[in-house]
């Protein structure tokens, strides 16, 4: 019985953390990851090197 | 102003994508189409589409548009759900006149 409630307890806590590591988009305010993605001419771009412009980033489904 | 596009596509399916947009009269795309193909960055954001998770397809974005000030910091975004759904140009535009 004692063993049962523990199991209950620790898969409680583990759907819990799984619930709060859920990752969110950022929001206002926050500062965006920064990531290096290779471009259609093979070129690295990395979001930080655009830091002193305006940037905007646009996520599309792509071809499919 | 940096303009950044990012999709699950192959460099090469990015390539024919801005040739194709290229051809469509007003000249060569000033856009850089950003690679994804393992959506570690789509997942970074938080962005996989659950709508797909048990298609081939799984990995593709909810479309979003994130505007960021000159300190990297968002100042503007858009999720969507649906991907027939998305911000308009004005909007944008709007969001990126709104701040010095």
């Amino acid at each position: 019985m004692i063993r049962f409630r523990f199991l209950a307890v620790l898969a409680t806590s583990l759907v819990l953390i799984a619930a709060s590591s859920k990752v969110v988009p950022p929001v206002v305010g926050q500062e965006a990851a920064n990531f290096t993605l290779l471009d259609q001419n093979d070129r690295p771009a990395r979001l930080s090197a655009a830091r002193g412009q305006k940037v905007v980033i646009v996520f599309y489904r792509g071809y499919w | 102003m940096r303009f950044l596009a990012i999709s699950p596509d192959s460099t090469g399916q990015s390539l024919d994508l801005a040739g194709k947009i290229g051809r469509d009269g007003r000249g060569a795309l000033s856009v850089s189409l950003l690679s994804d193909p393992h959506s570690g960055v789509i997942d970074r954001y938080g962005l996989r589409d659950p709508a797909y998770a048990r298609e081939k397809i799984d990995g593709v974005p909810r479309p979003a548009v994130f505007v960021l000030d000159q300190r990297g910091r968002v100042r503007w975004s858009k999720v969507e759900s649906d991907y027939r759904e998305r911000p308009s140009n004005e909007e944008v535009a709007a969001a990126l006149d709104a701040f010095e």
